[in-house]
This record gives structure tokens, sequence and C-alpha cells, in this order.
């Protein structure tokens, strides 16, 4: 029982003796040069950018660079029509300044 | 011939006729080395290709100190370890989303593998002996594989794993005695 496992055992370490080698499958030339032309067409390409997850996340931060920028002028716009308006009222009311309607 | 320095010369200038002759003259070597490692047919030709994509983007690195040929052997080598490590890692990732309930369901078929070079009368002993290479370490799957696969002696081996003689001695032996036990226990079941 043994001598027949340790048998079996060389027999298959030894099964790989004299094996040939795979050859490729026929026209490999021919689908590598296509994948090397499309790298070379996709590395000529405009875009510096090619993976979707980077271009989707440089988008979201330059829409949120953007809402940014726009609230805080808007708040800055609020605030200088806040401080026009208290300023023109502090000079009236510190020089006793009324108008009065001559109608 | 390939190891001339005015064809080395060409291929860095990306002589196209260059090219498709390195191509003509490795690609079953690449094809053989790749195919014995990743195991499955269709996946070692897409390797392949990455392996000559590779050497079409790197031969102006190539400073001549190896051999053509050995250069080429460790991006093959390097080229089916990172399929085998991608494979692995996106099981891994699919394990996981199943234990969470988002993955698909994808079953591997789990099929012998049968390397077209080996005689009729070893295919089944072949096939026993490639699953159990999968259990070896890598280093000493690799001694195994290109030794036995692509028919290299230790010295070439051992420029192409940048180890000694020595080491490569050493990795067979213990990839031998590591298949004896794994075969051990296959018989014995």
């Amino acid at each position: 029982m043994n001598t027949s496992i340790q048998d079996k055992i060389d027999a298959t370490l030894n099964s790989l003796d004299n094996m040939r080698r795979a050859e490729m499958p026929p026209f490999f030339q021919t689908r590598l040069m296509a994948r090397i032309e499309n790298i070379q067409q996709n590395n000529s390409s405009w875009l510096p950018v090619r993976k979707p997850a980077l271009l989707i996340a440089l988008l979201l931060l330059c829409i949120a660079m953007n809402v940014g920028l726009l609230e805080s002028t808007l708040s800055n716009k609020k605030q200088s029509e806040h401080d026009n308006k208290s300023s023109i009222e502090n000079f009236s009311q510190e020089y006793n300044l009324s108008v009065q309607s001559p109608y | 011939m390939l190891n001339d320095p005015s064809f080395i010369q060409l291929l860095k200038q990306g002589n196209g006729n260059a090219f498709t002759q390195l191509v003509e003259a490795y690609q079953h070597m690449v094809f053989n080395t790749v195919l014995s490692i990743v195991q499955q047919y269709e996946e070692a030709e897409d390797v392949s290709q990455e392996v000559f994509v590779q050497v079409y983007q790197s031969i102006k690195y190539f400073r001549g100190d190896a051999k053509l040929s050995t250069w080429m052997y460790r991006i093959a080598v390097t080229k089916a370890l990172d399929w085998e490590r991608k494979k692995k890692s996106k099981k891994r990732v699919n394990v996981l989303k199943n234990l969470i309930g988002i993955g698909t369901k994808e079953e591997e078929a789990v099929t012998d593998f049968h390397h077209p070079g080996i005689e009729l009368s070893n295919k089944e002993n072949a096939a026993v002996l490639f699953k159990a290479l999968q259990q070896l370490p890598e280093n000493q799957r690799l001694a195994f594989v290109l030794i036995k696969s692509e028919g290299l002696s230790y010295a070439e081996v051992s420029d192409i794993l940048k180890t000694s003689v020595k080491s490569i001695e050493g990795l067979m032996h213990r990839a031998k005695e590591n298949l004896r036990n794994s075969l051990q226990n296959y018989y014995s079941e």
C-alpha cells in the first residue's frame, strides 16, 4: 500500500519531465500590436487624467470651491451693505441731521 | 543576434521590425512561463500581452547587465505574480462583499489545469502536481516551474531570480520536499 503511494508520488513528481513548451495562440502578434497602438492613442489624448474616480473627485472639488467662493462673495456683499447703512445712520445721528421733506 | 548591441539599440529607438522579431523569438517562452504560473490558458495570453507591452515601454531602461532573455523572464515572472495577487485580492473582496450581503455570487469553477505540453500518459499526474504547486511558497514555486517547465539550468534560474545557485538548490530541495508531503496527503485520502 505504502509502496504504491510512494510510486504514485514519484510518478507525479516526475510528470513534468520531457514536457514541451506551450505555444502561444495564433495571431498573438496582431492582438499585441493593436493593444500597443491603443495604449499609444490613449497616451496622446488631451485629457491628463484618465482614471474616472480621480476625474469625479476633481470635478467635485471644483464645484465645492465654486460654491464656497460664491457664498463668501454673497456674505461679504451683505456685510458691506449693512456696514454702509449703519455708517450713514451713525453719521446722521452724530451731526443731528434729519432730512425733512419740504412737502 | 537578439543579444547584439545593435539589435538592442534598434529596439531602444522604437524600431517596429526589431520589436516584431523580438516578439517572434520570445512569445512561446513568455507564454509557457506565464501559463505555468497562472495555470489558465486565456489569462496567460492576456498576461503575456502585458509582458510585451512592458518590454516595449521599458526597453529604453535595459542596461544590458543580463541577457535579454533573462530580463524578459524577470518581467514575465513579475507580471504573472502580479496577476495572481490581483486575483487573490479580488477573491478576498468578493468574500467580504458576500459576508455583508452586497456581493454577487460569482462562483469560480475549480477545474484541473492541463498543460498542453504534457504527454498524454502524464496528463492526470501533471494536473495533480500543478494543483500541489499552488500551495508552495512563491520562490520555491518559481524555481520549480522555471527548471521543470522551461528546462532552465540552476545557474540560469539564479540569474533570473537574482540569487545564488546554492539558494536555488535549496529552494528546489524544499520545493520537492513540500510537494512530496502535499502529495502524500492527497494520495492517502
